[in-house]
């Protein structure tokens, strides 16, 4: 018998890069009996999943932080607890101020509107109310993320039927939540909460998490929706939406990449794919950096669109109008990364202590105007130079990430637009100026942060792109907006992992329902590729 | 972390059982001693004092308050004459129930109004187009209950006020210990009682003269234990309990109307223009669903259930507030009990019930789950009428009507 | 009478004479002393008034003329600026490298618009849980057939941002900055904020003919066709309440005391203010009323008049005195003044929208902020006076010389004198969720209000816009119909 990955005897699966979504393809495949080889580049699996040791001692969750939507079929088809995974619920939001103790959010209700009672009582009566409606949105909407996204254009009758259970759904919903419904998906975050708050120090953190990872401001239209991500967990208000894995997020690769040995997978890391071996419009394999050739029936691609089609694939074997498709998508990467190491834990000047209010997130959103001034410096080409940031403490969460009384600390910074002014490839210029303003920044909150500071690492959006592959290092593999989303994503017509060249199959970020920890992606893909025969 | 009231520092070192709970975001008592009994019969046989500042409080004023609060609230507000207080609830537009509470009328186009609930983003999603101020006194105004057959003995050396002629529900502005504040005849234990209400800086003066001026009749402090007990003999609804909150409840289903919850009685009709009245009227055409209804459990019943095992039954005057389904005899489920406790005064074991319309005549024989020993039996309940406790002297006043010489 | 119609303005005129014509006996009580509201002294572009009314009421007879509308003229500080037809056979001696998509551009307008432009003449789609599927459907299938690559397309560029949009197609900021402007009429928007492509759309789908003579001409004629009918129209006439009784709309109070009957009311003011301030709060379902609160109206316009001793000309084409022009040769121009205004600050260089003819300027400024931090006084006025002239300068460097500003109105004077709510010149900000169906809510965008006997008609309804006339019509439709 000639060995797996060659022309006699290709592999089932070849699945293009060892990321959260690439792992969880290659264990559904291989769970199917399936022989499925992975292929990553870099040292280590799991993508922008991943957590490293940069500074001797000391474990960054160097891209993704914190994991929200990992879907619970996955967890649970993929055996995930049994394979090590262990999340910590996050039990505070704390935004801090820089003149006054700011806002705790925190995962009890209660406890909450005491907080927000402090900024406005009008807020308060309707912070639960709001959780109310939000957590009937999340169950319509629900279905969206773990099901293939119909294309309200397609006459087939699978199509046809879904839409029609959407519709059924939607009508179920009553006329004020089908009004409410369209205005969440239509509005600018901003916008949709101050017809529910007054308080602006509660509008800013609840508005920020429609921009994270886009290239949008809390007041564009389209990012209201990903306020309802929230409530998909929760339905009392409370902000348990969110979990950080024991051992940091690179934690969930690994438990996935064993979930996915366990099932016969095979991963092999250092195995650059330059491009793909396309014959007769069909992938027949890969080629490796080197030349090494891998047969395979067929291909899953774990990397964005954009790298899949026009870098690996090549434009001369597509569509043209998929190209062009392709070339139109939007990456916009907007988020920077600075993670560092701590000798001991900088206080928040407004409510010192190591207590319960800084176990959870912390996001430096002081109003709705720093969030949008933020945004208008990326938007003509600069670094924020007050940014957005969100912070995590995983050693709060994981002692095991720092030595003892040392500190870990996770900062996401936005905005940190790919294309500068000056040009992409001018970040590595501008790299520690961007840094020092993240630090300059936090130090107004935390004032001893920068005596604390052992070693720091910053990441911009070209660095993720250099260091992991993503194209202009957008997080969720390209812009979640309304036109990229659903059935268009990546392109119209092309949203059911299939592509336009046979036996190839993107699911990635890239392929619906998007970016996150979620697994969806590549679990769909898989999926499918199993429904359609074609592995 | 729950916040104290101004009457905390008297309260805690009255304290002995530390057995506090959160009510509205306070601290609040439940029993000051190890258990409530003693405070049960203070407030049936002498006066009992609560501490009630945690109950919501808004001040509504301006031309249109009376408008605007008949707008909000079941009772016609606009009828309601300066010196009275009424009782009522409030519905959002499907007609469900948000709260009840009291709406006093201190003086013309001057209001304050009481909630389980804070209700201030409501309020102010209504304003428009209504020439009112509305401010939460929650945290300004500290509130006592006086509630028992002596609370108005004890309460002459205190208030300045013509007790003999303040009618139920009503209301003087009066000194109260000296400090200026307000005497109402309302209470949630369905005996004779007043509720006083002064600024937070004259609270401890006040608790100190009422307790001062009780001692020789026996007035104790009262945790909410045993106001539990006094309310459901009374057969008063409690939000969140007998019913929940439109605002609150996750699911549809669980939202009750104003005739699911016992309130419909502070319902009209044919009164225009108050939220809730359109969806009300269509529940009329098809009839409501559920009712609210007081249950009497068959004692006897109970005692051979306990002596199956060689038990006792339970006596304490404590309320349960776990409910427990209600079934007919055919052991079909139509409705579930509520709030139930033995009433040490009426000596029956009594029950509040939300139970399917069909079966809501007095006199009707249901059954209702009652465990024992972790056995899920069932005895049966007497639809009975409320309230079960209503002495003449919670309405009589001695000087109404006034008496004219002979 | 049979019929009270609450606002003067084109809308209301509009609605008036469409009653008026099917024999009803129609009055219309206006605040102002004068009719046409916005249409009388603000806005001056009229190519977006609806070729259905001016068929339906017979304007031509009534002394209109209708022409193609004129080019826009969009000067530069460098090159000698872009004369903007809409023909692409006019435009592409002027438009170079772009000319070819620009005519590709029109032709995919072509194809999609006319599906669009059905949908602004007919009332907005019941989407109401119990309403019938039929209409929604038929409404459906008429979109499915434009092909499912231009449907493709539509879904992915309404949600984009109008500046990637015209990226896409063109490569002359200048004639990218002519397009994306009107797409911000009216809008809280700039060019970089995302489903301005769709409002890009709506603002195309809506341009037909101008009327000669402008927006005065307009009003002009259709006051004439309201007094043809019949239509009593009294200025100066303030209404203070609708009055209701029963659940039922039975005529108005005005602010001098005095009641009239009218067995329908059809109010073409602004929503908000029809009911929320028109109608006693009780008479209004509580959810209406959540809905009509949550209505955006945060007003950007101002409007400076000027007087000239000579045309104004650019620049960059010397001798050439064109009727409209607009200032801003970048779409990020667009964008930074919608920064300003998003911060509520005063305008620096504002983009300019401006129409000359006999000896007058009317200067159109979109991002003046209602909201403006401090409130607008009179210093703030003259402020935003030496802004905008500065702001023309820069291409006119002899406009002070020739002409004299002889008003400036802010958004909060347009909310004073037209009894705008906030200031805005459309009731409410065009924005996705505030259209169609959603203008400016599920029952109201069909002209019907949940009392009966009750209709309202302003651009605050489906399918809105500028002085187009449409909300007028439909509503005077539904009112027939009852």
């Amino acid at each position: 018998m000639a060995t797996l990955g060659s022309e006699q005897n290709p592999w089932d699966a070849i699945v293009i890069g060892g990321g959260h979504n690439g792992l969880t393809s290659a264990a559904y495949l291989a769970r199917a009996g399936r022989k499925v080889l992975v292929l990553e580049r870099r040292h280590l699996v799991g993508g922008a999943s991943v957590t490293e040791e940069i500074y001797p001692g000391f474990k960054y969750t160097v891209c993704s932080y914190v994991v929200s939507l990992l879907r619970p079929w996955i967890i649970r088809d993929l055996e995930l607890s049994k394979h090590g995974l262990r999340m910590v619920p996050l039990e505070c939001s704390y935004t801090p101020q820089l003149d006054g103790p700011g806002l705790c959010r925190w995962a009890d209700p209660d406890l909450t509107r005491q907080e927000i009672r402090r900024l406005s009582p009008r807020d308060a009566d309707t912070y639960p109310e709001f959780g109310k409606l939000m957590g009937k949105l999340a169950r319509f909407a629900k279905p969206f993320i773990d099901e293939i996204a119909p294309d309200p254009t397609s006459f087939k009758p699978s199509d046809f039927l879904q839409l029609k259970r959407a519709a059924d759904r939607f009508r179920s919903l009553g006329d004020d939540l089908t009004a409410l419904q369209f205005k969440l998906t239509t509005m600018g975050g901003v916008d949709f909460l101050r017809e529910f708050f007054e308080s602006d120090q509660l509008i800013a953190p609840m508005s920020c998490s429609g921009i994270i990872g886009t290239m949008l401001g809390v007041n564009s239209p389209g990012t209201a929706y990903v306020l309802l991500h929230h409530y998909m967990g929760e339905i009392d208000g409370s902000s348990r939406a969110w979990a950080f894995p024991v051992g940091g997020t690179g934690a969930v690769s690994e438990a996935i990449a064993s979930s996915a040995r366990s099932f016969g997978a095979e991963i092999r890391t250092e195995a650059a794919v330059s491009q793909m071996r396309i014959k007769n419009g069909r992938a027949t394999g890969v080629v490796l950096e080197g030349g090494e050739e891998i047969a395979a029936r067929s291909v899953v691609s774990g990397c964005d669109p954009r790298l899949t089609f026009l870098g690996l694939v090549g434009r001369e074997h597509l569509p043209g109008d998929f190209a062009t498709s392709i070339e139109r998508y939007k990456n916009r990467g907007s988020s920077g990364k600075v993670n560092i190491a701590l000798d001991r834990f900088p206080e928040f000047a407004h409510r010192p202590g190591i207590g319960p209010h800084v176990t959870g997130d912390v996001a430096i959103a002081p109003s709705t105007d720093y969030l949008e001034t933020a945004f208008d410096e990326a938007k003509y080409g600069t670094f924020s130079r007050r940014p957005f940031i969100n912070v995590v403490f995983p050693s709060l969460l994981d002692r095991g990430m720092a030595p003892p009384g040392k500190h870990v600390m996770s900062c996401f910074v936005q905005y940190a637009p790919y294309d500068l002014a000056s040009g992409a490839e001018t970040w590595p210029e501008h790299r520690e100026a961007f840094g020092d303003a993240v630090v300059d920044t936090l130090a107004e909150y935390m004032p001893t942060l920068k005596e604390d500071i052992l070693h720091r690492q910053v990441l911009s959006p070209w660095d993720i792109q250099e260091q992991m592959g993503i194209t202009e290092g957008n997080i969720f593999h390209g812009e979640l907006g309304l036109e990229q989303l659903l059935f268009q994503r990546p392109v119209a017509g092309w949203a059911r992992f299939k592509t336009p060249i046979d036996g190839l199959w993107l699911g990635s970020s890239g392929a619906h329902p998007g970016g996150g920890i979620m697994g969806a992606p590549g679990a769909l893909a898989a999926k499918e590729m199993l429904k359609a025969g074609a592995v | 972390m729950p916040r104290t009231t101004p009457f905390h520092e008297r309260t805690a070192a009255l304290m002995q059982s530390y057995a506090w709970k959160e009510w509205a975001g306070y601290a609040a008592p439940c029993n000051y001693d190890a258990h409530s009994e003693r405070e049960y019969f203070a407030i049936r046989r002498s006066a009992g004092l609560i501490d009630v500042t945690p109950l919501y409080k808004y001040e509504v004023t301006g031309p249109d308050a009376a408008r605007f609060l008949a707008r909000l609230w079941t009772r016609d507000i606009t009828k309601l004459k300066p010196g009275r207080v009424a009782y009522g609830c409030m519905c959002d537009g499907d007609g469900m129930v948000l709260d009840d509470g009291t709406v006093a009328c201190l003086a013309p186009e001057r209001y304050r109004m009481t909630s389980s609930e804070a209700w201030l983003g409501w309020f102010e999603q209504h304003r428009r187009g209504f020439d009112v101020q509305i401010e939460d006194s929650t945290d300004r105004i500290a509130a006592l209950a006086l509630q028992g057959p002596l609370s108005r003995e004890v309460l002459r050396n205190v208030v300045d006020a013509d007790l003999d002629s303040l009618r139920f529900f009503g209301l003087a502005a009066c000194h109260l210990a000296g400090a200026e504040g307000w005497i109402t005849r309302t209470g949630y234990t369905g005996d004779l009682g007043y509720e006083l209400w002064v600024p937070n800086a004259d609270a401890i003066t006040l608790y100190d003269a009422i307790l001062e001026a009780g001692a020789e009749h026996g007035v104790q402090p009262i945790g909410l234990d045993a106001l539990d007990v006094t309310r459901i003999e009374a057969g008063f609804v409690l939000q969140g309990i007998d019913y929940v909150s439109s605002r609150s409840c996750l699911i549809d289903a669980r939202r009750s109307t104003p005739e699911d919850s016992g309130l419909g009685w502070t319902v009209n009709l044919e009164r225009e223009g108050w939220i809730g009245r359109e969806a009300l009227l269509r529940e009329r055409e098809n009839g409501p669903k559920w009712n609210l209804v007081g249950l009497e459990l068959d004692w006897a019943e109970i005692e051979d259930l306990h002596a199956e095992y060689e038990l006792p039954p339970h006596l304490a005057p404590c309320a349960c507030r776990e409910a427990v389904p209600v079934y007919l005899a055919s052991g079909k489920q139509v409705g579930q009990a509520t709030s139930s406790t033995w009433s040490p005064t009426l000596k029956r074991s009594l029950a509040l019930a939300q139970v399917h319309r069909r079966h809501t005549s007095i006199g009707t024989k249901l059954q209702v789950e009652h465990t024992v020993e972790f056995e899920r039996r069932r005895v049966t309940a007497t639809v009975v009428d409320r309230p079960f406790f209503d002495p003449p002297r919670k309405t009589s006043t001695p000087n109404f009507p006034p008496k004219t010489p002979a | 009478m049979d019929a009270i119609v609450i606002g003067g303005g084109h809308n209301g005129l509009v609605a008036a004479a469409t009653l008026a014509r099917q024999g009803h006996r129609v009055g219309v009580f206006e605040q102002r002393g004068q009719f046409g509201g916005v249409a009388d002294g603000l806005l001056h572009d009229t190519q977006s008034f609806s070729p259905e009314v001016v068929s339906d009421l017979n304007l031509c007879p009534h002394g209109l003329k209708l022409q193609d509308p004129a080019p826009v003229f969009v000067p530069s500080r460098e090159g000698h600026g872009l004369l903007l037809h809409r023909d692409p056979d006019l435009a592409a001696e002027e438009l170079g490298p772009d000319a070819e998509p620009y005519r590709n551009w029109r032709a995919f307008l072509d194809r999609v618009l006319p599906f669009a432009r059905a949908q602004l003449d007919r009332t907005a789609p019941d989407v109401r849980g119990n309403a019938s599927l039929w209409p929604l459907m038929k409404t459906g299938m008429a979109f499915r057939r434009l092909g499912k690559k231009d449907i493709h397309e539509l879904l992915r560029v309404g949600p984009a941002c109008v500046d990637d949009y015209l990226s896409e197609w063109f490569t002359s900021p200048l004639l990218k900055t002519a397009l994306a402007a009107p797409a911000l009429h009216g809008t809280f928007m700039g060019s970089r904020s995302p489903t301005s492509t769709a409002t890009l759309l709506l603002h195309e789908a809506q341009v037909s003919k101008e009327v000669v003579g402008g927006a005065l001409a307009l009003v002009g004629s259709l006051v004439k066709a309201c007094r043809a009918g019949g239509v009593e129209l009294q200025a100066g006439a303030e209404v203070r309440r609708i009055r209701v009784e029963g659940g039922r709309a039975v005529g108005v109070e005005l602010a001098d005391g005095s009641s009239v009957d009218a067995g329908t009311v059809l109010s073409c003011i602004g929503p908000r203010r029809t009911l929320l301030d028109l109608v006693a709060p009780e008479q209004l379902p509580v959810g209406t009323a959540g809905h009509i609160r949550k209505v955006r109206v945060r007003g950007t316009l101002a409007r400076l008049t000027l007087k000239l001793s000579g045309p104004i000309e650019y620049a960059c084409r010397p001798g050439f005195a064109p009727e409209r022009s607009l200032v801003g040769e970048h779409p990020l121009d667009l964008e930074r003044a919608f920064d300003h205004v998003k911060h509520r600050r005063m305008p620096t260089d504002p983009p300019l929208d401006i129409r000359q003819s006999g000896g007058e300027a009317s200067v159109l400024v979109r991002c003046a902020p209602f909201q403006l931090e401090g409130g607008w006084t009179d210093a703030r006025r003259s402020e935003l006076t030496e802004s905008v002239l500065a702001s023309l300068e820069r291409y006119a460097p002899e406009v002070r010389s020739i002409a004299t500003v002889t008003e400036t109105l802010t958004p909060a004077d347009l909310a004073q004198r037209y009894g705008l709510e906030g200031g805005h010149e459309m009731h409410g900000e065009l924005a996705l969720d505030q259209l169609g169906p959603m203008r400016p809510g599920l029952e109201l965008s069909r002209h019907l209000t949940s009392i009966e006997g009750l209709f309202c008609g302003s651009a605050g309804i489906h399918p809105g816009g500028g002085i187009s006339g449409r909300p007028g019509r439909l509503a005077a439709r539904a009112a027939q119909q009852g």
